[in-house]
């Protein structure tokens, strides 16, 4: 039985009435590790009781698997931590100091947070806009000839990485490594449809993507513990990731002036009690996470976004690429619309899954669980609960509903960058108007679960 | 401190090559464009720290095509070798810089920074063939010679200049330029004072005497300039002739042939065949200049914003652009290119163009074409002064060959013609072309981002003449360009010293209508006055007080209420020292001046009698003084004051001792448009009375402003020349009338661009207490130009003419009763007749006139008969005003309205002996005088006649010849025994037994009036001459230069 055959059992157990919130799925456990059983939860109410949980559920999964691999490095995905809170706060500094440097335009008692705050998105907005504009550039020149293109990897993923360039301001590799070389031959062997180059700014783009995609797999994909060959891998790929971060930090000048890792170098002064080294360590986690998300998560949610709205199921729930190209293109000063959209694409179109740690041995809602127990949460069946979402397939979005595809919708962990990824795919969406359209016909391809090929035409 | 300036080039490829270089473009001009354009002030302070970057710009350039490199431009003008430069851009910059090396090269070291710049530095060569480290391309320098420091040290020095000089002023209100140049010399601050006294060599774009793009024959594209061209590339000419020629010997040689043989056989076909290569050459450019289509769109709006958005920054006079177009695929263009690069170079190494400047343009301070390597892009980079419009235009208007000659090789350039032609010439598309190939200018630096070309060179000229200040001190001209240089610009060649010039030559001071000329004799010398060595020393204290007395008018301030001219005859100049050159130096008066108008040569060129009343041989000096009646006063008071006041003169000048030979009152009278129309109209016949007259109905309209009529009753001083440069009108191109000063003022060119020869003193004269080293000027030819050199040896010939005029006066008696009985009797036969053209017959008053408008040309209101042959216009004199630009050769060839014969075709026939020919009226030009004569009276105040005046720069070739050959010449136009029946007077001359005729032809054969006898005869007169402000202090001596010591205030200032 495979992972997925049994998630799909547990959830087909948890359907039934009467079942408790969380069900155990034995088929999921480890044998090097019988003590950790493992409960999948599918509810949208059990889910979000969860997430919001933290006395109970613990994120200390992601520190343990993110330490096999990349060391000291931890995302913001974790335990809650004295590192986790500082690297909030350089965070917050950072992003101060940024706003400082772009003087934006004042939006007075803006009452949100930074990584919320209109001005903010307004000039992620700008940024994205500019990147789209140019990628689309390249793109119609490529029109011109009549060969299509690639949504997922000439669009999706390479603005991704132009955005995580620019915004947090680590470039990546200027070579490939073997591992990647391999990775992508691989790809284009297997793979129907154009090559994938790792040549200029594209090639760049993709050997990022290749490098973190094992460590994101490793951490987010594992449940309770990954492959010997999957950690090698991964451990491998880290590290040439991170080197392009150490090389950042080395070189701070070299990242542009209003990015966050100008922003943690600009704001060194304000943390005295921090060490050097400390310091180094909590920047690169946060800068290293960032990339990642924007490299890959976005990238991915892009072209998931794209790959649901071209296809049948997105016809069914009443959403097509013009269409939603249309809604998304309509003013909204305020955002909560567009944001409302991108959710509900998010929901109907992406999967996901977040994974949790009992904490200490406990009943919860009649389940007796045991410390270091695992809790899969499976977003997608959350995210189509007719309990939370009337008609859920059907494409209905709206700022009120609990969407829960970016994580918590409270406590310490809510999303700290998804009002910038919601804001860059809204941007990228639209630029396409008038730009490329779909291919008629054309689905999403995926390798190595993600999106791959989605043959988009000049407009 | 002056350096040769070098151009860096520095030319990166991107690794990226792929179609996704854009992305990287974009992230590199991001960077760049933070840099800042113009620079932000932390990399400006930078680069101003190395002391050597003139300019500096950074720009991406895109892809020729898809598959290939973007590259990253960075160039640079420096002081020095540009190799030695590179390593003070790459310390300077090379922090900045690295965030996009980074991104175009992968660099992430700024110790690499300096070994990759240097790795992509390249020279730039005009040869079609470039060796490694060369790019392809044309440099050009705006301000050759003058390094960064040496232009922020010229700024301060001139800072320093012109505070010094304004506090003087304040001190010193009389201060000439000889007196604040010597104050600034003496007086800088010690860290100035250094800076001028260090060691220059000599400015690269002053006009030495021996510049070549002054030499005319040069500039002319003649033989001369061929030669200069083919010396200067003689080896290529070597290698394209010689080296064929060479081979063909060697194989005539070789077939047996002698070497004389050899030699002589192998010209032709050595010949033939570097015509055939040329003809090739033409060939094929000409079939792609054919294939070429011009791109003839509007430029992008956006496009034109964002680059208008990096232009004209406040507080910065300078721009700089980036155009990249590229190169049409036929393989001739490569070879055109290099051909159009070395003609442009060829004129800036031969110096057929000032150092500096490309053609005539002088806001260029660096500016390059660059072909990137390994592409076909053709990039030029300019920093100019002002707009990217006004630049363009002038790239439009002054080179547009040159610009053709390059770009022309680009694809879309609008159409040429042999590389050369065409093009550019068409403005508005090539601006569109070149607006299209641009982009804005990523990251731009200037050292002086507040000085102009102009300025540099300005600054630079100043401090050369505080550097030689001693040399400068005894040349007033040589000073005032100085100090023009400190104000503003320094005095065109072309533009009038109007404060020099006594102020009869701009106008007739109608203003001031009643007047008087004073004919004075100097007297004997005065044996009080040997003691201070001269022997007129009263003469010249009477100049020093009509000095002080501010009485003689130059042509720099109002007209006050009694003012005065003054001339001398060559008696009166040789009395006051001047006897050598009036007698025989050879640089000295024309002989024409020196013999007098009573000689007898030229008394029988004129025509003149005898024996005259008064004339030059015995009047030292004229004295022309002219009054302006007071405010609300009465004609008879008017006439008091101005009496009262012209009196006061003669004892003036009876007190220092001269005395008054001849003494005429003159004045204007005005034209009394309104009887002349009344009487005109009065005189209808019965039948013609209710005839309507288009032109009639205007007598009861005031007089034109202006009009004044001579004693026989017409108007007067209706046509003069128009003289360029002179004040109001006189300034406008007119077609007909306009000539150059020179033709009137000496000291500047002629017509046919000459400087008209001028009387030298080439001697001392101090033993009489004279210094005409220090103050006359050096000759036209040696004046400071706009581009002053301050090096030079002193001309030590001293020009007495400049700003002077020679002025002929004669005084015409005119019998006025007699010349009216003529007319009276002549109209009575005539009127009587149907078949001679007059269009009154029966009409006695209106015959009268016309024979009167034939006399003349004119109708006695000034309406000419060119225009209104039937009829005067009858407007107050307005259309003698408004239409004086008529042609008589064209107009009227036959003479069938204005005769040949008459007055204003004799004195100025226009066109009317070559008729549409421009030649033909360029000759007649070549005779003109400025009239300044007015009517006198007798001694109960009547018209008497004229006292005719006027001005030239050669009596031979302008007064005597209009007299001589057109006036008096009885053949003039093909007639036969005819002189001019207005103005001949009676004379030498002989007249025909029955008298002087004027054949008026006519559609029907026309009419003689014969029996014509002469109302004119000349009493006085002389040729004397009008110096300059200059020249009559000169002559004042040592009296004019204590009185101005001891009346500073009083003396006016020497501004040009």
């Amino acid at each position: 039985m495979t992972t997925a055959d049994a998630i799909a059992k547990a959830v087909t157990a948890l359907a039934a009435d009467g079942a408790p919130p969380l069900q155990r799925a034995p088929e999921l456990e480890m044998k090097n590790a019988p003590s950790v059983r493992v409960f999948v939860a599918a509810h949208h109410a059990a889910i979000n009781a969860i997430l919001c949980d933290e006395e109970r559920f613990s994120l200390r999964h992601y520190d343990e698997l993110l330490a096999q691999v990349a060391g000291p490095t931890r995302y913001l995905v974790g335990e809650n931590d004295d590192a986790r809170k500082l690297r909030l706060r350089l965070l917050h500094a950072a992003q101060g100091h940024v706003d400082a440097v772009r003087r934006p335009a004042a939006v007075p008692n803006d009452p949100l947070p930074p990584n919320l705050a209109l001005g903010y998105r307004d000039f992620i907005a700008t940024i994205a806009r500019d990147e789209a504009s140019r990628i689309l550039k390249v793109l119609a020149v490529r029109g011109q000839t009549g060969s299509p293109v690639n949504f997922a990897r000439e669009y999706a993923f390479l603005l991704a990485y132009r955005m995580a360039r620019r915004v947090v301001g680590v470039s990546g590799p200027d070579k490939a490594p073997l591992l990647v070389w391999l990775m992508i031959a691989y790809r284009n062997w297997t793979q129907a449809g154009p090559k994938v180059s790792l040549k200029g700014e594209a090639g760049t783009a993709t050997t990022m993507l290749a490098l973190l995609h094992p460590l994101f797999g490793h951490v987010f994909g594992t449940v309770v513990k990954s492959t010997a060959v999957m950690r090698a891998i991964t451990a491998n790929t880290a590290r040439h990731a991170l080197a392009s971060f150490d090389l950042a930090l080395d070189k701070p000048h070299l990242a542009p002036p209003q990015s966050l890792l100008a922003g943690l170098h600009a704001v060194r002064g304000q943390f005295p009690e921090v060490s050097d080294e400390h310091y180094r360590v909590q920047s690169r986690s946060v800068l290293f996470e960032l990339a990642g998300a924007l490299v890959l998560i976005v990238g991915k949610s892009l072209g998931e976004i794209a790959g649901f709205a071209v296809s049948p199921q997105g016809h069914a729930a009443g959403i097509d690429w013009p269409g939603l190209v249309e809604r998304l293109a309509v003013d909204d000063p305020t955002r909560t619309s567009h944001d409302a959209v991108i959710n509900e694409m998010l929901r109907l179109g992406s999967s996901s899954q977040l994974v949790r740690t009992v904490r200490n041995d406990c009943t919860w809602q009649g389940v007796a669980l045991n410390a270091g127990d695992r809790v899969l949460l499976h977003i997608d069946q959350a995210s189509h609960d007719p309990a939370a979402f009337a008609q859920p397939e059907r494409f209905a979005p709206a700022p009120d509903r609990p969407y829960i595809t970016s994580g918590p919708l409270q406590g310490p962990h809510v999303c700290y960058g998804r009002a910038i990824a919601w804001t860059i795919m809204r941007e990228a969406i639209v630029a396409t108007r008038g730009q490329i359209d779909p291919v008629k016909g054309a689905s999403l391809s995926a390798f190595l679960a993600l999106p791959d090929n989605l043959a988009f035409t000049a407009a | 401190m002056t350096v040769a300036q070098d151009f860096v080039t520095i030319v990166i490829p991107f690794t990226d090559d792929t179609a996704w270089s854009p992305l990287r473009m974009a992230d590199v001009e991001r960077v760049l464009y933070r840099l800042g354009n113009p620079a932000e002030v932390d990399i400006a302070k930078r680069l101003d720290g190395t002391g050597i970057i003139h300019f500096l710009s950074i720009n991406v350039i895109a892809p020729e095509r898809e598959g290939t490199a973007p590259h990253l431009l960075i160039e640079a003008t420096v002081d020095g070798a540009a190799q030695d430069a590179v390593p003070a851009i790459a310390e300077a910059l090379g922090d900045a810089l690295l965030p996009a090396l980074r991104i175009v090269t992968g660099v992430t070291d700024a110790d690499a920074v300096p070994d990759l710049l240097r790795h992509h530095a390249s020279s730039i060569t005009s040869n079609p063939l470039r060796l490694p480290r060369q790019v392809i391309g044309l440099p050009f320098c705006g301000t050759p010679g003058v390094s960064v420091a040496a232009i922020r040290d010229n700024q301060r020095v001139v800072d320093a200049a012109r505070d010094l000089i304004a506090r003087e002023c304040l001190r010193q209100p009389s201060a000439d330029a000889q007196a604040l140049l010597g104050h600034v010399a003496a007086n800088l601050p010690s860290p100035e004072q250094a800076i001028v006294c260090q060691p220059q060599p000599e400015l690269a774009f002053v006009d030495r005497p021996d510049a070549p793009w002054r030499d005319p024959a040069l500039t002319s594209w003649g033989l001369a300039t061929f030669w200069r061209i083919a010396c200067y590339h003689r080896l290529l000419l070597l290698a394209l002739l010689g080296v064929p020629y060479a081979l063909l010997v060697a194989l005539l040689r070789s077939g047996g042939a002698g070497l004389g043989t050899a030699f002589a056989a192998a010209l032709v076909p050595a010949l033939i065949a570097a015509g055939a290569v040329v003809g090739l050459f033409v060939w094929l450019l000409r079939r792609d200049e054919l294939a070429n289509t011009p791109i003839d769109t509007t430029p992008d709006p956006h496009a034109i914003a964002a680059m208008l958005a990096r232009e004209n920054e406040p507080g910065v006079v300078q721009n700089h652009m980036i155009s990249v177009t590229r190169l049409r695929p036929a393989a001739i263009r490569r070879l055109s290119l290099s051909v159009a690069f070395k003609a442009v170079a060829t004129l800036i190494g031969t110096q057929l163009m000032r150092p500096g400047f490309l053609s005539s343009i002088g806001t260029i301070h660096a500016a390059r074409w660059v072909v990137l390597p390994g592409t076909r892009q053709l990039v030029f980079l300019s920093n100019f002064d002002g707009s990217w419009e006004s630049y363009l235009e002038d790239f439009i208007k002054k080179a547009s060959e040159g610009v053709s000659a390059v770009w022309s090789n680009a694809i879309g350039f609008p159409a040429t013609r042999l590389l050369f032609m065409g093009g550019a010439a068409d403005g508005d598309r090539m601006k569109r072309f070149a607006r299209n190939s641009m982009q804005p200018t990523a990251f731009w630096y200037s050292a002086y981002p507040g000085l102009t070309c102009g300025a540099i060179r300005k600054h630079a000229m100043i401090v050369s003449g505080l550097r030689h200040a001693a040399r400068m001190a005894p040349v007033p001209a040589d000073a005032q360009a100085w100090l023009d240089l400190i104000g503003a610009v320094p005095r065109p060649a072309e533009a009038l010293q109007y404060a020099e010039i006594q102020a009869i030559a701009f106008g007739g001071l109608r203003h001031h209508p009643r007047s008087r000329m004073i004919a004075l004799d100097f007297g004997a010398p005065q044996a009080t006055d040997v003691g201070n060595g001269h022997p007129y020393a009263h003469v010249q204290r009477w100049l020093a007080d009509l000095h002080a007395h501010d009485l003689i008018l130059f042509g720099d301030r109002p007209v006050p209420s009694l003012v005065a001219n003054i001339a001398f005859s060559a008696a009166g100049l040789a009395r006051l020292g001047l006897d050598a050159e009036v007698d025989g130096a050879a640089q000295g008066f024309p002989g024409v001046f020196a013999s007098g108008m009573v000689s007898d040569g030229r008394r029988r060129a004129l025509g003149d009698p005898e024996a005259l009343q008064w004339s030059d041989a015995s009047v030292h000096a004229v004295l022309l003084l002219y009054a302006r009646p007071p405010a609300d006063s009465s004609d008879a008071g008017a006439d008091l004051a101005a009496k009262t006041a012209f009196d006061a003169e003669v004892a003036r000048a009876e007190h220092f001792g001269l005395a008054v030979r001849a003494s005429l009152d003159t004045g204007l009278t005005t034209f009394d448009a309104a009887k002349f129309a009344k009487d005109w109209r009065n005189s209808a016949l019965p039948d013609t009375a209710a005839a309507p007259n288009k032109d009639d109905g205007a007598d009861d309209q005031d007089n034109a402003d202006g009009l004044t009529v001579e004693p026989f009753g017409f108007v007067d001083g209706v046509s003069q020349p128009q003289v360029r440069g002179f004040p109001g009108r006189n300034g406008a191109g007119d077609p007909i009338h306009a000539v150059e000063p020179g033709e009137f003022i000496l000291g500047y060119t002629d017509n046919l661009g000459f400087y008209p020869p001028s009387p030298l003193v080439t001697r001392s004269l101090a033993s009489i207490g004279m210094a005409p080293e220090v103050l006359l000027d050096a000759p036209a030819a040696h004046q400071p130009t706009s581009f002053c050199d301050f090096t030079g040896e002193v001309e030590p010939a001293r020009d007495f003419g400049r700003n002077g005029s020679y002025l002929v006066i004669r005084q015409l008696d005119q019998d006025v009763a007699a010349f009216n009985q003529q007319l009276t009797d002549k109209a009575d036969a005539l009127a009587r007749q149907h078949a001679v053209g007059n269009p009154h017959p029966g009409n006695l008053h209106r015959t009268r006139e016309w024979i009167a408008a034939k006399l003349v040309g004119r109708w006695r209101d000034g309406s000419p008969l060119i225009e209104h042959p039937i009829q005067p216009v009858l407007d107050g004199g307005q259309t003698a005003l408004a239409s004086n630009g008529f042609a008589l050769g064209s107009s009227d060839p036959q003479g069938q309205r204005c005769p040949f014969g008459a007055h204003i075709r004799r004195a100025f026939p226009r066109d009317s002996l070559s008729p549409g020919d421009p030649l033909g009226l360029a000759v007649t030009n070549r005779h003109r005088i400025l009239r300044r004569g007015r009517p006198y009276r007798d001694a109960e105040g009547n018209p008497a006649g004229t006292l005719f005046m006027c001005l030239n720069a050669d009596i031979e070739r302008q007064f005597e010849f209009v007299q001589q050959t057109w006036i008096g010449s009885p053949t003039f136009h093909g007639l036969e025994g005819e002189r001019d029946p207005f103005t001949m007077h009676v004379g030498t001359t002989p007249i025909a037994p029955g008298g002087d005729r004027l054949t008026i032809p006519g559609p029907a054969g026309g009419c003689v009036i014969d029996g014509l006898a002469r109302h004119v005869t000349v009493r006085g007169g002389g040729y004397f001459f009008l110096p300059g402000r200059r020249a009559l202090r000169f002559l004042g001596g040592q009296p004019w230069a204590e009185a101005q010591r001891n009346t500073p205030s009083a003396a006016p200032a020497s501004a040009a």
